[in-house]
């Protein structure tokens, strides 16, 4: 609790990110490090060319 | 288009025109439009530093492992498996065989190594150099290059000592100076992503543009109109290709922060990760009363503070310091500042980090407050007329501290000035310690508490504060090599 007893700094608030995905595409999660990836994403009820079989990661 | 958002959507049609977002393009149609940043400024994954240009380049290349974004856990990538030394010391990476880049050559472990040897080449110049560091001579190596480049052309940078060993195509043994508990979240970052040796020296600095770039990932680099827009097409050659269900992606690139929210509501993007900090408010209030589907919102691995000049011959007291952290009201800075619905933070290491349990902080006690200054012989803020607020112009930097100001006056009967320049010489201002309090924001470069805490070690490059503990120096470095993650934390939180 070093830092929290000696306050070099002071903590105001912490960072937000706010996404719009349009209704209907998945694959977009809220998480800390704002990550996206763009393979796991598709439109729901639309089939792929590739089927949109589940990838094994 | 929703109701609330009309009168700002108008504002900015009248001043941009709405042809702006209805931009026509060639080509067939993209199956998803994502508007990123307002710049784009980079594919090199050794020289990036931005979120946007990670998040490109994560799409089009892929590393030996990724980061899911569901859980944050890292998965396999090009590395179908790995092994980890019971000493924690030596990672064995092994490559799937039916990696392969963009022109259907095989992704091979030399390629993972060029690489990295590019990062720590200082003709690079890698910004985040650094993240390699955890790598056995990594840091001697690039500290000896940078120094034959420099003030001593004899020495010599010995890439045979540097812990990154080829064993074969498909295996990559990696040795650590010590035991990092988060060494495979750094190999998912950016910076660690494979490049082809051919195609970067073939091409000199332009070798990320269309249609030179070879990639590995999900996606390939169709097009890339500078500042304008860029086409990713389904890399056929991508080992998983199977799973992913988009073909072809355009990214918008829009010079403002509002544009992309019309573009969005317009129906032009399908996706939008910028927008203006006015909008968020309205925005979570229409999806907390089910008005909107459509939002996605998260705290980040980032915060927001004021950081004191603990030289100075005032804030060299932890009482005046303290004080004044007391005589803050969090929520009133987001709400009527901030504007941006972000969270108070109490803690330097933000919240939600799994595995880590953040302590009690910060919170706002105005009593408590006036009876440190008092005690510390400032009653009523006597003899603090001259503190001051340095901030850089832009964002809301300036608001901010104006409520600060206001809050330290109605609390504390403190009045401090506000010193608002330019970026530039603001970094400068404060890296070279002529501040009394300046604004800061860090947000974590990989998921463990140490990207925070390592900023306040002595003399490290990001504390600038002036502050130094040698108990808080001797926690950072023992938890460094701890490899028990429960260790780790019991010994971190000692620091915090």
């Amino acid at each position: 609790m070093i830092l929290l007893r000696e306050v070099p700094v002071v903590p105001m608030y912490v960072y937000t990110n706010l996404t719009l995905v349009r209704p209907g595409l998945e694959g977009v999660y809220p998480n800390l490090m704002n990550r996206i990836d763009f393979a796991l994403l598709r439109w729901a009820g639309r089939g792929s060319e590739a089927g949109a079989a589940p990838g094994p990661r | 288009m929703h109701r609330f958002l009309i009168p700002l959507a108008l504002a900015v049609a009248v001043v941009i025109g709405a042809a702006a977002v209805t931009l026509r393009t060639g080509g067939p149609p993209a199956d998803l439009v994502w508007t990123a940043g307002p710049e784009l400024k980079t594919l090199d994954p050794a020289r990036i530093t931005l979120l946007t240009d990670a998040r490109v380049a994560e799409a089009l290349f892929e590393g030996l492992v990724v980061q899911d974004p569901r859980d944050l856990a890292v998965r396999p990538g090009v590395a179908e498996r790995w092994e980890v030394s019971p000493d924690g010391l030596t990672y064995t990476f092994h490559l799937r065989e039916d990696a392969r880049w963009s022109d259907g050559r095989p992704v091979t472990a030399d390629d993972f190594a060029w690489a990295w040897r590019r990062v720590l080449d200082p003709k690079t110049a890698a910004e985040y150099v650094y993240m390699l560091y955890p790598i056995r001579g990594a840091k001697t190596y690039y500290e000896a290059a940078r120094q034959a480049l420099g003030s001593a052309p004899s020495a010599k940078a010995d890439w045979s000592a540097v812990g990154v060993r080829v064993e074969g195509p498909r295996r990559l043994v990696v040795e650590l100076e010590r035991p990092t508990a988060y060494f495979l979240d750094l190999v998912a970052f950016s910076t660690y992503l494979p490049v082809r040796r051919d195609n970067v020296e073939s091409s000199g600095d332009r070798w990320t543009m269309t249609p030179r770039l070879i990639s590995n990932g999900a996606y390939r680099l169709a097009e890339w109109r500078f500042r304008s827009r860029m086409i990713w097409e389904k890399n056929p050659f991508y080992w998983n290709a199977g799973s992913v269900a988009l073909g072809r992606i355009e990214v918008r690139v829009f010079a403002d922060d509002k544009t992309p929210l019309l573009a969005y509501e317009t129906g032009a993007v399908d996706l939008t990760t910028v927008v203006p900090a006015l909008a968020i408010q309205p925005l979570l209030e229409a999806r907390d009363a089910g008005r909107r589907t459509d939002v996605v919102y998260a705290p980040n691995f980032g915060t927001y503070f004021y950081r004191f000049n603990c030289a100075d011959p005032v804030l060299l007291d932890v009482r005046v310091r303290r004080a004044l952290a007391l005589a803050m009201d969090r929520r009133a800075i987001i709400e009527r500042a901030a504007r941006g619905g972000q969270v108070p933070a109490t803690t330097f290491v933000p919240p939600g980090l799994p595995g880590y349990a953040s302590p009690p902080g910060l919170e706002e006690n105005v009593a408590e407050a006036r009876r440190l200054l008092a005690e510390a012989g400032h009653p009523g803020g006597a003899g603090l007329e001259d503190l001051s607020i340095l901030v850089n112009s832009g964002f809301v930097h300036k608001p901010i501290a104006e409520l600060v100001q206001q809050q330290w006056s109605e609390a504390l009967g403190i009045t401090v000035r506000i010193e608002e320049v330019e970026t530039t010489s603001f970094f400068d201002k404060v890296r070279k310690g002529e501040y009394r309090i300046a604004r800061g924001g860090w947000y974590g470069d990989y998921l463990d508490p140490n990207t925070f805490l390592d900023c306040f070690v002595t003399g490290g490059g990001n504390n600038q504060t002036g502050w130094s503990s040698a108990e808080y120096d001797a926690l950072v470095n023992r938890a460094a090599g701890l490899a028990d993650p429960a260790e780790r934390m019991r010994v971190l939180a000692r620091a915090r």
